[in-house]
């Protein structure tokens, strides 16, 4: 269990988090949802150790996160960030960085990429790449950034899959997404935040039947014969 | 693939024969039979003069390249080398001060050259965070292209004070190696090695840091740390061989794009070639450099850029066509 308490950050004198307090569970899909500027990438910095001088506290399995030595830390968090690196590095080089890199690669069905380097990937190759790296890290909480953003629908449904078996095995997975559609079809509970401040936090259902959607985005959502919910 | 493999190899085989080369070619004409036997002016000329020169070529290759691997990684700037962020201007200012306050202490040449290394650095760094972002911007090559002027002030200043100090070191200002002596190397030598063994124990690191702060905090690493410590190994590298080369630039900035692009990218293997790859470079460069004017002689550095130069444009043009 990842516990958040009274989470807040500033960074050059301008508050980018206020007093946010969470907890997410084991096996869970967690929709992060925001405008842009919300905070999003901002918490996912501050839950892989990206940012340190937090308030409040984070607490993995009853221990701060901050107090941990590197390899704890190593096994708490896997970040797949929304900015990718700009690098020649090779695929292979890249997958190697944890043992079994190369095979989750293969299992997205891209071992044809494997030998060639970064730059020549297309955008969607490469953040399957960076995908595979994240999911190739074996750790407690999945932290994903906007990774459907530069997927078309075929690499959408690996991503789907890639975070379906995740939740089984008991990691806790957090997605930040645009599409609030998307996100409430993928997700087992919902957190919203505005200006740096939580907004909702509860499961989709009560998202759903919630105003949230409304007052922070103006969409209302609609729920179609076959039982899917829409936000338009 | 097949070539690049066998590239490590090649290339330890091509030292091995640029060494060889480098001690046999001269003004001089050397007489294998006579240069094994005590006292023989060939005796002479291979063991004091060529061996401590070549080296010094070699060892000077290895920092200088080693040393712009590191900055490269650490601030994730294709162009950074000791040359163009101000370390080599730096530390030879410092040597420079120091020898004309203290003519003839050899030994403690390296720490002055450090110093004047971290000196320049320090303000490189405290320049480009004022100016703008590290690594993302040109600010850490603009604080550089300052630094180095400043640098490069102080040296014409103290040379032109004190001539005295910058005879013992012709061609201080592009690099050579002209009367490099045994004793002058030993100290240097012992920094270099130790660095480059620790840059081998970085070298995963290195891997993780290329893949920016984002992803190595979250494989628990701390970024600012890490770069630090590189930043730091590579200033001891190439101030140490600046101490006995003088300011030796561009196989610091174009060795580890060759590497980089034999080795794929991959840190040990990068590494592995640099350390190949840059000493062949300068022990041409000092070869040509003694020989193509025989009986004068130039400085090594101008061969350097000669050799160094058009290799490096032909990089920059098939990394734009990717």
């Amino acid at each position: 269990m990842i516990r958040i308490k009274n989470l807040s950050l500033s960074v050059k004198g301008r508050a980018l988090l206020n007093d946010i307090s969470l907890t997410l569970e084991e096996g869970r899909i967690y929709a992060l949802l925001g405008e842009n500027g919300s905070g999003k990438t901002t918490l996912m910095r501050v839950l892989s150790s990206y940012f340190r001088s937090y308030s409040g506290s984070i607490e993995f399995g009853g221990r701060e996160l901050r107090t941990l030595g590197r390899k704890e830390r190593d096994g708490m968090h896997s970040l797949l960030p929304q900015l990718l690196p700009q690098s020649d590095i090779s695929v292979r080089c890249l997958l190697s960085m944890y043992r079994n890199g190369l095979a989750c690669l293969e299992a997205l069905g891209l071992g044809h990429l494997k030998d060639s380097r970064l730059n020549v990937l297309s955008g969607g190759e490469k953040e399957m790449v960076f995908l595979a790296l994240a999911i190739s890290h074996d750790a407690a909480l999945y932290l994903l950034d906007e990774p459907e953003a530069s997927l078309d629908s075929n690499y959408r449904k690996k991503t789907e899959r890639v975070m379906m078996d995740l939740a089984e095995q008991g990691k806790t997975v957090l997605v930040s997404f645009h599409d609030i559609t998307r996100a409430v079809a993928l997700s087992d509970d919902v957190i919203v935040l505005s200006h740096g401040s939580l907004a909702f936090f509860g499961s989709k259902d009560e998202f759903i039947s919630s105003d949230t959607a409304d007052r922070i985005f103006s969409l209302s959502s609609h729920t179609l014969d076959d039982g899917r919910v829409i936000f338009i | 693939m097949a070539e690049r493999r066998l590239s490590v190899p090649a290339l330890a085989i091509l030292v091995v024969l640029v060494f060889m080369l480098s001690l046999v070619l001269g003004w001089a004409k050397l007489d294998l039979g006579q240069a094994f036997i005590q006292g023989t002016p060939d005796n002479i000329i291979l063991f004091s003069v060529r061996l401590p020169r070549t080296l010094a070529a070699f060892l000077a290759g290895v920092a200088f390249s080693v040393s712009g691997l590191l900055l490269q990684r650490a601030t994730g700037n294709d162009l950074s080398s000791p040359n163009i962020i101000g370390m080599n201007s730096g530390a030879g200012a410092a040597v420079l001060l120091f020898l004309s306050f203290f003519p003839g202490h050899f030994r403690l040449l390296p720490l002055a050259a450090f110093l004047g290394a971290a000196i320049a650095l320090a303000l490189v760094f405290v320049i480009a965070s004022l100016s703008g972002r590290l690594g993302t911007s040109g600010s850490l090559i603009l604080a550089g292209i300052a630094v180095n002027a400043l640098f490069n002030a102080a040296i014409s200043t103290i040379s032109s004070l004190d001539p005295d100090t910058l005879t013992a070191y012709s061609a201080f200002s592009v690099g050579g190696f002209a009367s490099v002596q045994f004793s002058s190397l030993a100290v240097p030598a012992v920094i270099i090695i130790v660095s480059v063994a620790a840059a081998f124990l970085l070298s995963s690191i290195i891997d993780v840091i290329r893949l920016g702060d984002e992803i190595a905090s979250s494989m628990g690493y701390r970024p600012a740390v890490i770069r630090t410590i590189l930043v730091l190994v590579a200033a001891l590298l190439a101030s140490s061989a600046v101490t006995f080369s003088g300011l030796l630039g561009f196989v610091g900035l174009v060795t580890p794009h060759i590497a980089s692009f034999i080795s794929g990218g991959e840190g040990r293997k990068t590494l592995l070639v640099s350390i190949f790859a840059g000493p062949v470079l300068v022990m041409l460069s000092d070869l040509l450099a003694r020989t193509v004017i025989m009986p004068s002689e130039l400085p090594a550095g101008v061969f350097m850029a000669a050799i160094g130069v058009p290799f490096f444009i032909y990089l920059l043009i098939r990394r734009s066509r990717g």
